[in-house]
This record gives C-alpha cells, structure tokens and sequence, in this order.
C-alpha cells in the first residue's frame, strides 16, 4: 500500500493521492446516503456541466504555473462566445451551415488569444502586477459585453449545436 | 513640488488627471461643475472611499481581501436581526453593532491566514464563498425592508437652495467617510504601529526579525478592513433603506481597483488615504462624465475598465523623474 502511494506521489505529485482519496470519500458518502447518486442519469449530468469548469481550470492553470493570475478568463470566455454567436447570426443564424461555424469558431479563439496576449504583454513588458492587470481587463471585457449585447443575450442558432 | 512627487508619485499623476478631466468636463457640460452635481457625488460615493480606507490598510501589509463586500452584506442582515432583538438601537448602537460584526468577519480572515500560512487571496476567496453561502442559506435570499427608522431616515447635515431652485445636500455617509479617512490616516500615518504594518508589508521576514508580532499586523489590518466593511454596510443600506443578499458582490473589485488606481501596492508597503480618495473619485467622476456627456450607459464599465488598465500600465513610469532638479543645482 505504502509502496502504491509512493508510485502515485512520484507519478502525479504530492496533492493528487490525497485529492482522489477525497473524491472516492465523496463518492462513497453520498454513494451510501443518496439513493440516486450512483446512476448513470446522475453522472450523465454532471458529465454534461463539468467540461466547462474543466476547461477553465486549464485557462486558469498555465498562468499560475507561470507565477502570475489571471481574473478574467470569465469574461474572456464569454467574449469569445459571443464572437461566435456573431459570427453565426451574420450567416444566418438558424440555417447556419459549417463554414460560418468553423470562421466563427477560429475568430473566438483568436479574441480569447489577443485578450490574453494584450494582459501577457503588460504585465511582462511594464511589470504591472498579473491580478491588476487581468483585474482591469476582467472590467473591460465585461463592460464591452454589455456594450456589445446591450446586457440583452443573443439566440438563434442552428439546430445540432444547441 | 520635487518632494511631494518622490514622496506620492502615483497620488500627484492621479491629481493630474483628475484636474485634466474636470477641465474638460467642465467645459464640455454645464451641469458638470454644479454645486448639487459635486454634493450628489459626493453622497454616493462615500462608501467605496469607506471601504477602500479599510482595504487600504490589507494592502500596506502585504495581504489582499476580496471577501470584504459579502461581509459587509453579513453584517447589514446580522445588524438587522441584533437591532429587532434589543428593540431598535441608535446610531451609536448602530456604529458599535456595525463595526463589532465587521471586525469578528475580518478576524476570522486574519486567523486563517496566519494560523495555516495560507496566501490571503486564497482565503478570502474562500471565505468570500463561505460568507455568501451562509447568507444565501440563512436567509433564503430574502430582502428586508422594515428597517429601524432611525436607520433608514435620512440625516441631512447641511442644504442649500441654489437661484434656480435645485437644492444640494450632505448627507451622513459623507461625514462617516470623512472620519474613516482621519481614523485610518491617524492608523498608518501618526502611530507605531501603522509603521510596523509599513515595514511588515515590505518586508514581512524582516519584520519578524525586528520583533514585530506578525499576527497582530495580520489582525490589525484585515480587522480594520472587516470593520471598515461593516460601517460601510451600515450607511449603504442607510442610503438603499433595504438589505439585499447579493446587492454588494462585485463591488470588491471596483473598490480594489479604485485603491490600486490611488498608489497601494499588492505585495505592501506603499499606499495613502489621500490615494485612496483620488482613485474612487476617479472611477466615480469618469462615470458621471459619461452620464452627462450623454454616452450610453451600456459603455460606462468599458470606459471605466479602459481607464483603469491604461493607468495600471502606464502606473511604472516615475514622473519624479521630469521634476528632479538638474545636476549642477545639486550642488
């Protein structure tokens, strides 16, 4: 047992072990008192909501690994989005076919890419702090949300994407 | 002018700026530079100053405190149900009610950050959470309206009627504001220990090597904070005459910008209250600009957050620099 933690510390690092023995507690927990926790519905849910939040963590990863923070990558994400919802509702919301899709979707990583890239470059060519920074860029991308959208949302779109 | 400059050189390019802005302003809108416009400013904007005095102090130490606008809404609930328990209160109730539950909030920060020698964004992240959680559960999410009168009535210190009829007025939040400012200034400015929380934030390790207790700085400054925020819930639900759960979230940042914007430094060791006052009036007087100025209200916090990322850009550049005296007048 001991030796089987060892290889897990050296395979994952030190945090890891502990956080699955966490998660297996949970699971167990809530296994025993909640009758509908260990069906498949209930994971096909969490399986549905959680890619986002996964996604984002790994946003979030690569600059505190890096030493810095990075407080807008909610907002980042949603420019990006509604990049996309543009793109698509220029080219025919409903009946968009693919080609608006795949513009749409290079665009919005390009935003997320050029608003990264512009906090990137003030904080590693001034030296201003990463979480004022990406503090000011978080106020920024909001208010151009709410500038863009007019705090309305946007819908519309073809069928197999919702 | 060469000293004012080294000392604050963020306060003086902020006063710069605000004087610049109000220029334009004021030529570019007549109701800009209005006797009842400045009062209205200054009325609704006295509680940011509030709680960026408060914040201030976690900045000096070195420490950061997002949590500090859900405390404040913890408190207005719990300031609440104390005044209907002990049968209404006053204003000194009120203040000592306000402050103490503020306090208790910051502390619990305090303990934390020490105790575990966790990072205090990480902690205040999660008692943010926490605090917000514990509301939303124990007060279902309700708003209350049935304030105590003397809190909810509004206390008019001084008025005017101007010839064409509009009335000014101050208002109590400006007054608190005003004894916050002093309160803190006479903290970090005029005792010892506002220059132990100076050379804590610099230099914690060298601190504690000096035989400064660490964990009264840390209990000091997020205890100011948290009291701070307690006061400032007090009056905003003074002006809203209501208590919201959520009213408050979001506003954390604003004032933590705001602070920035006057000169504190995250990492500690630098910061004034008079930077604090230019940052929020900053922020406040960009956006009433663009009210008058007729821009779409759906632009303000892009301006704002515009304004705000050019100034932290630009904020490394030392205008003491232009200033200094020329070598041979050295001499």
């Amino acid at each position: 047992m001991t030796a089987l933690y060892r290889r897990a510390v050296a395979a994952f690092g030190p945090e890891v072990p502990g956080l699955i023995g966490f998660l297996l507690l949970v699971l167990l927990v809530f296994g025993l008192t909640a009758q509908n926790f260990l069906t498949g519905a209930n994971f096909g849910s969490i399986a549905y909501q959680l890619p986002e939040l996964g996604l984002l963590t790994l946003a979030m990863l690569m600059p505190i690994i890096s030493g810095g923070f990075n407080l807008a990558i909610i907002y980042t994400a949603n420019m990006a989005g509604l990049t996309l919802a543009f793109v698509l509702n220029q080219y025919g919301g409903v009946d968009a076919g693919v080609m608006p899709f795949v513009v749409g979707t290079v665009l919005a990583l390009l935003v997320g890419a050029a608003s990264g890239a512009v906090m990137g470059a003030v904080v590693a060519y001034i030296g201003a702090h990463p979480i004022l920074v990406s503090l000011a860029m978080m106020i920024f991308l909001r208010g151009l949300g709410e500038f863009l959208t007019r705090g309305g949302d946007i819908s519309g779109f073809p069928a197999g994407w919702r | 002018m060469h000293r004012f400059l080294r000392a604050y050189p963020t306060e003086a390019k902020l006063l710069v700026v605000l004087v610049a802005i109000c220029t334009g302003l004021a030529l570019a809108s007549p109701e800009f530079l209005t006797l009842a416009n400045f009062t209205s400013l200054l009325n609704n904007n006295s509680v940011n100053v509030i709680w960026a005095v408060g914040l201030l102090v976690v900045l000096i130490a070195g420490g950061i405190d997002i949590s500090f606008a859900v405390a404040a809404s913890v408190v207005q609930y719990l300031c609440v149900y104390a005044f209907a328990a002990i049968g209404g209160g006053n204003w000194a109730v009120g203040f000592l009610f306000a402050g103490g539950f503020g306090l208790a909030l910051g502390l619990i920060n305090a303990f934390l950050i020490h105790r575990f020698r966790i990072i205090s964004i990480v902690v205040t992240i999660s008692t943010f959470n926490a605090f917000f959680g514990l509301l939303m559960f124990f007060s279902s999410g309700r708003f209350l309206y049935n304030l105590p009168g003397w809190w909810s009535g509004r206390v008019i210190l001084w008025e005017h009627q101007s010839a064409n009829g509009v009335w000014s007025e101050i208002t109590l939040p400006p007054l608190v504001m005003a004894l916050a400012m002093l309160a803190t200034w006479t903290l970090i400015r005029r005792t010892t220990t506002g220059r132990q929380l100076y050379a804590f934030g610099d230099n914690p390790e060298g601190a504690r090597r000096a035989g400064i207790p660490i964990w009264a700085m840390q209990a000091i400054a997020f205890g100011w904070c948290g009291m701070m925020a307690g006061i400032g819930g007090l009056m905003q639900a003074h002006i809203t005459k209501e208590v919201v759960p959520n009213a408050l979230i979001g506003r954390e940042l604003e004032v933590l910008a705001a602070v920035v914007l006057g000169g504190a430094r995250l990492g500690g060791g630098r910061g004034s209250v008079l930077g604090c006052f230019l940052g929020v009036a900053l922020v406040a007087i960009t956006q009433n600009g663009l009210n008058l100025l007729g821009v779409s209200p759906y632009a303000f916090k892009m301006v704002v957050g515009l304004i705000i990322l050019m100034a932290i850009s630009t904020s490394n550049l030392d205008p003491a620099k232009w200033f200094a005296p020329r070598k041979e007048d050295r001499q």
